[in-house]
């Protein structure tokens, strides 16, 4: 308990990375995804 | 210029008559006027009322009728079916002003109703400096007009117009509100209008802005 | 001036790099985007992993202000070691202190850049140092008082709301361009960057109300700064509260654009003339003394490593922005084409739904 009150910092600089690493995984995932879509729309 | 000014009048004197012809308008607003200063008085009965929150209820008031009040000006040119014959006729400059000078005067009556009402009907509350007061009601019956004239032209022709109104009409209410809460609690402590004038200033500075921008924008929404 | 050339520098690189590769409406490049990407990351683990550490004078002022013997963080250089139990620290402005470390297990020498996270014993009048935080850190955040180990908001909320308003005035550029080219596309972008205003609106207002509840003890205080983000969303909920009562798109892109002007009256005037009119707890406000750490020349807000990472914190967010706004107005202009090129048949409804669905109805769903 006292090791994560003391390294809370640390804890808390994992879970930001995570969310922001999956935020950031989303947005790579979508652009693609549309990317295509648009490289459809041009191959038509 | 003249023409204009001419038009003006009389899209204004088209829209007064028809409003005296049937009393409908003028009627309701007076009704909710004085209900609402009833429900206020005998709610508070005889409760000390500070002048913050008096002011507070006054605009509150304000607001809620002029929201009921002043919506109508459009959207019973759709309903009539008049609109047409208006866009048809006329430049857009003396539709918007005609409408905007309805309004202005329908605030101007409707607010000093309730300001009046309200002094009465609330023994305890006094206004120490009357003639601020006076000022501070009547610049806010013009950013009230101003900024509810727009709102109406845009959603005459949307689909659920009567809760969207005062949802759209909020923010650009706000800093009216904001102003005039502080502006009209100070008129009734009796601070002069002197004191009072960078204040006003702003408040009469954002209703013309509304008006100024309103014009401007409603020749983009009157035509098709 | 070296700050304002940092930050104002981060923003300007990240407006220029949000336009530039092709503009908003094209998909941006690999290496832009890994760009973001990193240096989005680096911030948040920056931000976040950096520890604090005060000199002498922050953290006397921290203690006093505390009134306690909660340790708090001590940066500085060991120059001494005259017993085992004992080091003399000397921080950045050279203040030398002697500093019992006797119940720190690790084993400290001379030379060493640590942070101790170190109490003051008022009676005794001596540090005692209780637990090693850091050794020989590659940086270090410096220790402000009243904020300790909150003021890392800073680089999260600050951009969120400065964000917020550009998306507006984006939004708001926009709209007067719908309204001069009547483009359809020009709308789609409005309403991509309202949508987005709106997000880090939520953003700023969450990200203050919590540093609120810590610093000014509730989550809301009327604070005019904090009513008023509030109020530009409330803003924004109107415009799409419009919007989707407005089923013609021809109307509403017009309708709404309209209106989106008319609404620049009472945003300009909370973002600007309401936090200055009132007094108010945020740094800025009228009576305040304290322009906020932003602006502000004081010496703590000078910190070179805040700066930096401030600066990147501004560029990374703004550049996120940039790539969201890009994917959501790309997103609306295949959806516009694709309503464009077909009329409603069957087979058109029916791939529209794959569309919809392969993308993920958040994204397409447009108000």
């Amino acid at each position: 308990m006292q090791f994560l009150v003391d390294n809370s910092m640390y804890v808390a600089l994992i879970v930001a990375t995570l969310i922001f690493l999956g935020l950031v995984i989303y947005l790579n995932r979508i652009d693609a995804r549309v990317r295509m879509l648009e490289r459809e729309e041009a191959g038509r | 210029m003249l023409p204009l000014i001419r038009q003006t009048i009389a899209v204004a004197r088209k829209d007064l008559r028809s409003e005296l012809r049937t009393r409908y308008a003028l009627n309701s607003l007076a009704m909710f006027v004085v209900v609402t200063v009833a429900v206020i008085a005998f709610s508070a009965g005889p409760e000390r009322m500070s002048s913050g929150i008096a002011a507070a209820l006054i605009w509150v008031s304000m607001f809620f009728t002029a929201v009921t009040g002043l919506g109508r000006s459009f959207i019973s040119e759709e309903e009539r079916g008049t609109a047409l014959l208006l866009r048809l006729t006329l430049p857009p400059t003396p539709v918007y002003f005609g409408k905007l000078l309805v309004n202005i005067l329908l605030a101007l009556l409707s607010n000093t109703l309730l300001a009046l009402l309200f002094l009465v009907m609330m023994g305890n509350v006094e206004v120490k400096s009357p003639g601020a007061f006076v000022v501070i009601v009547a610049v806010s019956s013009l950013g009230f007009a101003g900024a509810l004239t727009i709102i109406a032209a845009l959603i005459a022709r949307s689909g659920a117009k009567g809760a969207l109104y005062p949802v759209l009409a909020f923010p650009v209410i706000l800093p009216l509100v904001l102003l005039g809460v502080d502006l009209l609690r100070r008129a009734m402590l009796g601070i002069t209008l002197g004191n009072m004038a960078d204040d006003l200033g702003l408040l009469a500075l954002y209703a013309a802005a509304v008006m100024l921008v309103s014009y401007f924008l409603f020749d983009l929404i009157w035509k098709e | 001036m070296l700050k304002g050339i940092l930050i104002g520098g981060g923003i300007t690189l990240a407006l220029v790099l949000g336009f530039l590769p092709g503009g908003i409406s094209r998909a941006k490049p690999a290496w832009w985007r890994w760009l973001t990407m990193a240096a989005l990351m680096a911030t948040v683990i920056a931000a976040f992993g950096l520890p604090t550490g005060g000199d002498f004078p922050s953290f006397t002022t921290v203690t006093m202000s505390r009134n306690d013997e909660v340790p708090q963080p001590l940066y500085g250089t060991i120059v001494e070691k005259p017993t085992d139990g004992m080091v003399v620290l000397e921080d950045s402005r050279g203040n030398r202190e002697p500093i019992d470390v006797s119940t720190v297990p690790e084993k400290l020498a001379a030379g060493e850049r640590v942070i101790l996270s170190t109490s003051f014993l008022r009676g005794e009048r001596r540090y005692v140092a209780r637990r090693l935080v850091s050794r020989d850190p590659i940086a270090t955040l410096p220790l402000i008082p009243g904020l300790e180990e909150r003021a890392r908001n800073l680089y999260f909320h600050v951009p969120s709301a400065w964000l917020s308003q550009l998306a507006w005035f984006m939004a708001f550029g926009f709209a007067i361009l719908y309204l001069r080219r009547r483009r359809p596309e020009d709308d789609v972008r409005a309403v991509a960057a309202a949508a987005l205003g709106a997000i880090f609106c939520i953003l700023a207002t969450v990200t203050g109300a919590v540093w609120a509840k810590f610093n000014w003890g509730a989550f809301w205080n009327w604070d005019p700064r904090q009513t008023s983000i509030f109020l530009v969303l409330v803003i924004y909920g109107a415009y799409f509260a419009l919007r989707s009562a407005l089923p013609n798109e021809d109307q509403r892109a017009r309708v709404s654009s309209v209106y989106l002007i008319l609404l620049a009256l009472p945003v300009l005037f909370f973002i600007f003339v309401l936090p200055r009119l009132v007094t108010g707890l945020h740094p800025g406000a009228a009576d305040s003394g304290n322009i906020g750490p932003v602006l502000s020349p004081e010496e703590d807000t000078l910190n070179p490593t805040k700066q930096i990472l401030f600066a990147l914190s501004m560029f990374s967010f703004t550049m996120l922005f940039f790539w969201m706004l890009n994917v959501r107005i790309r997103t609306g202009l295949v959806e516009l084409r694709r309503r464009r090129r077909m009329a409603g048949s069957a087979e058109n409804n029916a791939m529209h739904e794959n569309v919809v669905t392969a993308i993920g109805s958040d994204v397409v769903r447009l108000p």
